[in-house]
């Protein structure tokens, strides 16, 4: 599994360089001198390091058939599971906080996140959820708008009423 | 000056905020003052700010500053050992260390400056930051090509933006807010801040920062007090670090990140068992440490003497001194002398204080990274989400700081190298412009100057030395296992 996230990993890279040198090309000689001469040697680099993974990958599948019958391996492989079940759940949290914070802003955004957070990812209890994200806001609010003067995002709503 | 220094470490610990944030943010209320008093209070200010820029770093992975980026690399994973009281105790007596050696350097060179500093042209400028970029294989001790390519990514990062050179907006996609570039607190917010919530995130709600069960008492002022000796039993890496730092920051344009890196670079390629470096080595703080806080003594000095800002922060400092009636120039070294004293004196005294604000509440600080995963996460997160937003006030920035946020986790979690990403990022359009200029006045002929030629040298043979040791080392390893 980490293999192939890995080698999935070093194949977006690829792409990213890839896509450095196809829009340098259109560029000034001046302006393209330094992001083409990067892309092309992130370029070469990260397929010869895709190269070098896929071609280990036969010799490793073939150890995992050997070992596959066995207990240790077996619990790795539910460690794993486990593992990347619990990197998706923190990672949705997180792409559900920046979603709230785009549409809402940041005041609603922190009040509403952070108590449905603290009570559902967290456990802890009502009380406490409230009380943290109340001391959470006041400081955010105290330090920020109050204090230094800047206005945070008000959100696509446009709610910056504060 | 003791107000300034508060403020200091309010600005320098609030991640996205900065000591430049906090010196603009001043500027308007000095207006009027004595020029002394003014420009002291503004100086102490600045003079701290990376001292507690780093506390953050070494708990969280999220800098305060810029600066303090490279604190990170072994700051944190100290933290994670559950021996963030002693990253902390030898954070806060390095940049005090440093800070006061910064500024007698700086007392010392005034008479020799001019030479120095007319010595150092682009091609010159150049090539120091070739030497700098050698850095990349040191720091990827996990495996060099990975380094090499993150390096190369950042490189390419640094690249989005206007071109300075031709006005060509380059990956910008028609996107009017990509073109002043990234910028460096977006990256180092995700690639580091965010990833490393998704890594606490992903062991559940319990989980800790800190991943070892210290007692109570190893957290506080033994640990303090064990990382501040660790300083001194370092001297001589402390001493070399912070005299390299003041140099980096006497070359105006250079900026403290080129200084910490460079150091840490210094301090991994020089001592015993670099092995340890990026992996909680307490002499990977100190290193970056000392050369955070000498080189705001070293960057004072082209400020004042020829008014050329040594860094951003100088830069915003030269405005106050302007508004306060302060003209930087070579007169600054006869009519403005008793300034110039009194302005290294604030240096040494605010850097002290500074560090002797912050040791009673390091301690308490430090326990930080025993709070429950649950309860530290949406608050960091928070602050990540602000500190993303203020540096430009665009909420493009939130989604590429969190893009970067996925970015980072997937490094950390396939051993990619983070931060041969940032050194490549902050030293690649100082490198371009550089190079651009030098080409433009010499041509390829820059490269038969003598300077520019040692230090070619320096860079190859680095590189060759780095390689060499790295796979030498493994090889010999291997035949050992065998």
């Amino acid at each position: 599994m980490k293999r192939k996230g890995e080698t999935t990993f070093n194949f977006l890279l690829l792409i990213v360089f890839g896509a450095g040198i196809f829009f340098s090309n259109s560029w000034s000689a001046d302006a393209r001198l330094l992001p083409m001469a990067i892309s092309i040697g992130g370029a070469v680099l990260s397929a010869g390091l895709l190269l070098s993974r896929l071609r280990q990958k036969p010799i490793n599948e073939d150890e995992e058939e050997l070992s596959e019958h066995t207990e240790t391996n077996q619990a790795e492989k539910n460690e794993v599971k486990t593992t990347t079940r619990s990197e998706m759940i923190i990672i949705l949290w997180i792409l559900a906080f920046l979603g709230v914070l785009l549409v809402l802003g940041f005041w609603l955004a922190v009040a509403m996140f952070l108590p449905v957070f603290l009570m559902v990812f967290g456990s802890e209890s009502v009380k406490t959820a409230v009380i943290y994200t109340a001391m959470v806001w006041i400081v955010i609010y105290g330090i920020f708008h109050l204090g230094i003067g800047i206005q945070l995002y008000g959100g696509i709503l446009g709610l910056s009423f504060l | 000056m003791l107000f300034g220094v508060l403020l200091g470490s309010f600005f320098g610990a609030t991640p996205g905020l900065g000591g430049n944030i906090g010196v603009a943010l001043l500027i308007p209320f000095v207006f009027g003052m004595d020029p002394y008093l003014g420009l002291g209070f503004l100086l102490s200010l600045h003079a701290v700010v990376h001292t507690a820029g780093s506390i953050p770093g070494i708990l969280f992975a999220i800098p305060g500053t810029g600066p303090t980026v490279a604190t990170i690399v072994d700051g944190y994973p100290m933290t994670q050992q559950g021996r963030a009281g002693q990253a902390m105790g030898a954070q806060l007596a390095a940049s005090a260390l440093g800070g006061v050696i910064g500024a007698v350097i700086l007392a010392a060179l005034i008479p020799v400056l001019q030479p120095i500093a007319l010595a150092m042209g682009s091609g010159e400028m150049f090539m120091l930051i070739v030497v700098g970029l050698t850095f990349v294989v040191i720091i990827s001790r996990e495996s060099i090509p990975k380094g090499i390519l993150t390096a190369l990514l950042g490189l390419g990062l640094a690249t989005v933006g206007l071109d300075p050179q031709t006005g060509v907006g380059r990956f910008v996609f028609g996107q009017l807010w990509l073109w002043d570039g990234i910028h460096i607190i977006t990256i180092v917010l995700g690639i580091f801040g965010l990833a490393e919530l998704i890594h606490l995130g992903a062991r559940g709600g319990g989980g800790r920062i800190c991943e070892v069960d210290v007692g109570d008492m190893e957290i506080g002022w033994g640990q303090l007090w064990d990382g501040t000796l660790d300083v001194f039993r370092n001297w001589w890496l402390s001493l070399r670090t912070a005299v390299i730092g003041t140099f980096v920051g006497i070359i105006p344009g250079l900026g403290g990140d080129a200084a910490t890196w460079i150091c840490y670079g210094h301090a991994a390629q020089s001592e015993k068992n670099a092995e340890n470096f990026g992996k909680g080595d307490v002499r990977g703080v100190i290193a970056v440490e000392t050369a955070n806080n000498s080189k705001e003594g070293g960057a004072l000095l082209p400020t004042l003497i020829f008014g050329i800002p040594g860094s951003s922060g100088m830069a915003i400092l030269m405005g106050a001194m302007l508004v306060l009636g302060i003209v930087p120039g070579p007169q600054m070294l006869t009519e403005g002398l008793d300034m110039v004293w009194f302005l290294i004196f604030i240096l040494v005294i605010s850097n002290i204080f500074g560090a002797l604000l912050l040791y009673p509440i390091s301690g308490y600080l430090a326990k930080l990274a025993y709070v429950r995963g649950s309860m530290l996460i949406p608050t960091v997160l928070v602050l990540v989400a602000v500190g993303a937003f203020t540096i430009r006030g665009q909420w493009q920035g939130l989604i590429l700081t969190f893009v970067f946020g996925f970015l980072g986790y997937g490094m950390k979690k396939w051993n990619y190298p983070r931060a041969p990403l940032l050194l490549g990022f902050i030293l690649g359009p100082m490198a371009e412009d550089y190079l651009h200029k030098a080409l433009g006045t010499m041509g390829p002929a820059f490269l038969t100057r003598p300077l520019v030629a040692v230090l070619l040298i320096i860079a190859i043979f680095s590189l060759a030395l780095s390689i060499r040791g790295e796979y030498g080392g493994t090889n010999k390893m291997q035949r050992e296992s065998k």
